[in-house]
């Protein structure tokens, strides 16, 4: 306690020094007073017994100075020289320094902004209060193994009245609109989400302005109301609070602005979405528009499965007692209504789902940009080491002319620390651009990816980290010191190199197995995934993307309603749709032109079917795909026909239905008879098979193409639709002014949106393993640079310590070529060695990998393979450089040199 | 770390100041005087090496300081023993005996 007492005043003197300083003043003023008054008590005169009194102290200044120095801890002044010292040597030596720190720099600023995402993803809170409560509701169909259907409204509405251990259930679906505000021109193709008023309430979002959904405005006939999303608030509206309680155009019906949702409020939708069996297409990384739901039992009758469901547990509840619970109301709804025959309910964590495909990859980066971090420091102990065997004799001299060990090892720890923090400065920098960068690059269906930034907490991680790399940095030339050998260190000459000792020596060569072991797992894995991206990268889609572009539109219901008393027969919709068609393939450069409900690799809907005749095997049979072209799909799109004929422009509202399907529904339905001539029913029409068509891949390129069938658009007209053009030369994207310019000439109101070529979407559809891959590359590709460096670096040094040994060796008659091997064998041996063990690790690692390769084996010989000869050539070739040098030792200088 | 002193004059310096210190709690003049009265004027503190000492022993812990009025009501720093300081003062006093007795053997050998 007294102890603390008084280092507390030594702060204080440091802190306050000029408090302290006037403490001081007085403490030896009043001394002075003191004295002069008891020597007038001796009978002095004034003057006099002043004089002595300041004569006592012998020098005033002299004394303060003794006095500050009892003040001011030693070590400060200590650490202050230390510093100033390693700032020089830092300086004196600009290239090896600037090696240090920009290794330093590399490994800390990589692993910093893989960081920054890993927080901004996984580590930052929820916008939401307790998410580990949230639940997302599916429904499951046991009659095709589906586990993740969206739910029907009147089963949404029984779940919420029914069960005990939700507190709370929403529901909502993605429902792109067209937004016009009044007085604007151009309408504009907006990502939309309907919700239910409670979704709110169970994910526990507030407005930032306005009001939330009122109860009444969930429900048939209540106002049309939207809420802003933040970002689409402040980029279109710029930030303008007045907006709410204006009117704007959804969908050409006017809705009133209610509020504005904050930007996090939409955390996990696009997931959500993506985990669905099928769903609205939502592609969008946020909600601009949330629109009020005001579902029916009319307008979602229960064998419509639309709905994402979400809920919040009771306080209490368990997922699992949810499972329980919510099973048993799903067996008494199959009981009760004979649609629901088949549905259970499979109850997922909302965080599983939202972060469940993510977090696997990021932590994969995570991980390798962490042995990035190793290897560079790796390389930077071997530099560091090197340093500090060419200042062995430096070190000697000190300690001989009386410096302690700890001293010594205190100025190591100095001199590490600046580096290291002049390292960990430049990886802060290098981590700014690298995020910015990465987060451009990323995936944009990963969580929350666009909020990655430096914040406190990746600044913590990265200051933790740097502390961590100097400690062990300054423990390394500080334990060589400790056997530090002072008679011979003094007794060598100068200009000879002192040479390291033997343990040092062999830490050093553990330290470059170290680092090919660390690079040889990190190229094996970015080895994996570049296969298995090569592999992706060569899955035929089943369609040709070769200038072919896509472009979607949306005809509203307002004007082109859809009445299902005399579906398919809705003359406005299918005669837009035709005459859009015939426009745009008379545009010049058009070679082909075709319509789609659903885009190449849009997953769409499935649906029950029943094959004519097969009635009572057809319950047991999963849904189908189901999607809706014209004629010339096949031709703009490049797909084989493999038997009957193609969608034909007589196949329309008034004729027979017919449809099409693919190879893969041929072989599972239609293995042992003709399916052409055979009928498929579903939508209440039978609809006879003319033809078989080659598989297109829809659930992504590494999913297996599901059954499917395609029936004509003509025969069942929905209002979205999908064109597709194939240039008959050139850059599709430029036909796209004229595809606009047709749209507006037949309905101005009508937008044109998701404009791209369709080589882009095949592309960003293996967006994700593309950056895994690309950044795992990145980083195997700078350890191997590291790895290169370091073999090179401490072959030279060996080399020129071996210098005087080799020339007598080639005195007495080594030639060149013993003399390679004997340098180069010493390079490869470590780096076969290192090889060895980093094989091991990766073999045994490679289960990690399993979830994200694609067509490979995570043991993949072929890549193993590579794999070593890439470290080894290059281990080589490291090596062969200090080899070649050590040939030109020259033997008469060596012997000399010697003696 | 340890405070040895090597300096003897110094350390019994510190041992003058905190035995003095042990009565009551004074300022550097009061101590100075303290000792050279007990002493009877044969220990003379130099006032250079007192107050460094002073400060010292307070960074130590062994004598806390604390501002105040003196007699004739000029604003002093006051020097206390801690309880630290007592127990030193204790080990300080018997070292010295111990020494002393041996110097004082060693002298007595004719």
């Amino acid at each position: 306690m007294d102890r603390f007492r008084g280092l507390l005043v030594r702060f204080r003197s440091l802190w306050k020094r000029e408090a302290a300083e006037r403490d001081l003043d007085d403490e030896l003023r009043f001394h002075v007073a003191m004295e002069t008054e008891a020597g007038r008590a001796r009978g002095l005169a004034p003057d006099e017994a002043r004089r002595r009194a300041l004569l006592t102290f012998g020098g005033i200044e002299r004394f303060r100075e003794e006095t500050r120095d009892a003040d001011r801890p030693r070590w400060l002044d200590d650490a202050r020289a230390d510093l100033a010292h390693a700032w020089r040597l830092v300086l004196s030596r600009p290239g090896f320094s600037a090696a240090v720190v920009f290794t330093l720099g590399i490994g800390v600023g990589a692993n910093t902004a893989i960081f920054g995402i890993v927080n901004a993803v996984l580590l930052r809170p929820s916008p939401f209060p307790r998410p580990d409560r949230l639940v997302m509701i599916w429904e499951t169909d046991r009659k095709s193994g589906t586990r993740h259907e969206p739910a029907s409204w009147p089963d949404v509405v029984d779940f919420a009245e029914r069960s005990r251990t939700l507190q709370a259930i929403g529901a909502m679906t993605g429902r792109d609109v067209t937004l016009a505000r009044r007085g604007a021109s151009e309408p504009e193709r907006v990502t939309g989400l309907a919700i239910t008023p409670s979704v709110l309430a169970v994910l526990g979002v507030h407005v930032i302005a306005g009001r939330p959904f009122a109860a009444d405005e969930g429900r048939p006939g209540g106002q049309d109301v939207v809420l802003l999303g933040e970002q689409f608030w402040r980029t279109r509206f710029s930030a303008d609070p007045a907006i709410v309680g204006h009117t704007i155009l959804v969908d050409e019906r006017p809705a009133l602005v209610a509020g504005i949702l904050p930007e996090a409020a939409d955390l996990g939708v696009r997931q959500i979405h993506e985990r669905a069996d099928y769903a609205e297409t939502f592609s969008s990384a946020h909600v601009d528009v949330w629109l009020a739901l005001q579902p029916s039992v009319d307008s979602f009758p229960r064998e419509t499965h639309p709905f994402l469901t979400v809920g919040r547990l009771a306080p209490g509840a368990t997922p699992a007692a949810a499972q329980r619970e919510l099973s048993t109301i799903a067996a008494a709804l199959e009981r009760e209504y004979p649609v629901n025959a088949h549905r259970g309910v499979n109850i997922e964590s909302y965080g599983s789902v939202v972060f469940g495909a993510v977090r696997p990859a990021l932590l994969l980066l995570f991980g390798a940009v962490t042995l990035l971090l190793l290897v560079t420091c790796a390389n930077v102990a071997n530099l560091l080491l090197a340093r500090t065997a060419a200042r062995t004799r430096e070190v000697a001299v000190r300690m001989a002319l009386g410096a302690a060990r700890a001293r010594i090892a205190r100025q190591f720890l100095v001199e590490s620390l600046v580096y290291v923090v002049l390292g960990g400065a430049a990886g802060v920098v290098l981590a700014f651009a690298a995020l910015h960068g990465l987060v451009s690059l990323a995936p944009s269906d990963v969580p929350r990816v666009d909020t990655a930034s430096i914040d406190g907490r990746v600044a913590a991680y990265t200051a933790g980290t740097t502390l961590v790399i100097g400690i062990l940095f300054a423990a390394l030339p500080a334990l060589q010191m400790r056997r530090l050998d002072l008679h011979h260190a003094l007794k060598s000459h100068g200009g000879r190199l002192i040479s390291l000792g033997r343990s040092a020596r062999r830490f050093q060569a553990c330290v470059i197995v170290a680092e090919v072991a660390l690079t040889v797992m990190l190229v094996a894995g970015a080895g994996l995934l570049l296969r298995s991206l090569w592999r992706l990268s060569r899955v035929d889609p089943g369609f040709d993307t070769t200038r072919v572009l896509e472009a979607q539109y949306q005809l509203p219901s307002t004007r082109y309603p859809i009445d299902f008393k005399r579906f398919p027969d809705i003359p406005a919709i299918n005669a837009f749709h035709a005459r859009m068609l015939s426009a745009v393939r008379a545009i010049p450069g058009v070679a082909a032109a075709a319509l789609a409900a659903n885009p190449p690799l849009d997953p769409g809907f499935t649906n029950s079917f029943t094959i004519v005749g097969r009635e009572a095997e057809s319950a047991h049979f999963p849904e189908i795909r189901t999607r809706f072209v014209s004629p010339g799909y096949l031709e703009t799109l490049g797909v084989p026909l493999l038997g009957g004929r193609a969608i034909a422009e007589s196949d329309d509202a008034h004729s027979p239905n017919v449809i099409v399907i693919n190879r893969a529904a041929a072989r599972r339905y239609f293995a042992t008879t003709d399916p052409i001539g055979q009928s498929i029913a579903f939508w209440g029409a039978a609809r006879r098979i003319v033809g078989i068509i080659g598989d297109e891949k829809f659930r992504g390129v590494d999913a297996p193409s599901d059954p499917a069938v395609y029936a004509p658009i003509a025969q069942a007209p929905l209002q979205q639709a999908t064109i597709l053009v194939r240039a008959s030369r050139g850059d599709a994207m430029a036909l796209v002014p004229d595809i606009r310019a047709e749209l507006r000439a037949l309905d101005p109101q009508v937008a044109l949106f998701g404009v791209e070529p369709l080589a882009l979407s095949l592309r960003s559809s293996i967006a994700k393993p593309r950056f895994d891959a690309v950044l795992l590359a990145a980083f195997g590709a700078v350890a191997i640079l590291l790895a290169v460096i370091g073999v090179y670096g401490v072959l030279s040094y060996t080399v020129t310590e071996r210098m005087p040994e080799l020339g007598v060796r080639m005195a007495l008659g080594a030639n060149r070529w013993n003399v390679i091997r004997l340098v180069a064998g010493t390079g490869v041996g470590l780096a076969a060695l290192g090889v060895a063990l980093g094989m091991g690790a990766a073999y045994a690692g490679s289960r990690l990998l399993r979830s994200m390769v694609f067509g490979v084996s995570t043991t993949d010989p072929v890549t193993f393979v590579g794999v070593i000869l890439i470290v080894m050539l290059t281990a080589l070739a490291a090596s062969l450089a200090p080899a070649l040098r050590a040939t030109r030792a020259d033997p008469m200088q060596a012997l000399r040199a010697e003696s | 770390m340890s405070h040895a002193n090597a300096d003897v004059l110094q350390g019994t310096l510190d041992l003058l100041i905190l035995k003095a210190l042990s009565v009551e709690p004074m300022h550097g003049w009061g101590v100075a005087q303290r000792i050279q009265q007990i002493s009877r004027d044969v220990l003379q503190v130099n006032q250079g090496s007192l107050y460094p000492a002073l400060h010292r022993l307070e960074h130590r812990g062994w004598i806390a300081a604390s501002w105040g009025a003196s007699d004739n009501n000029r604003r002093a720093k006051f020097y206390r023993l801690t309880a630290t300081g007592r127990k030193q003062l204790h080990a300080e006093v018997a070292t010295w005996r111990r020494f002393s007795a041996a110097i004082e053997l060693v002298l007595a050998v004719d």
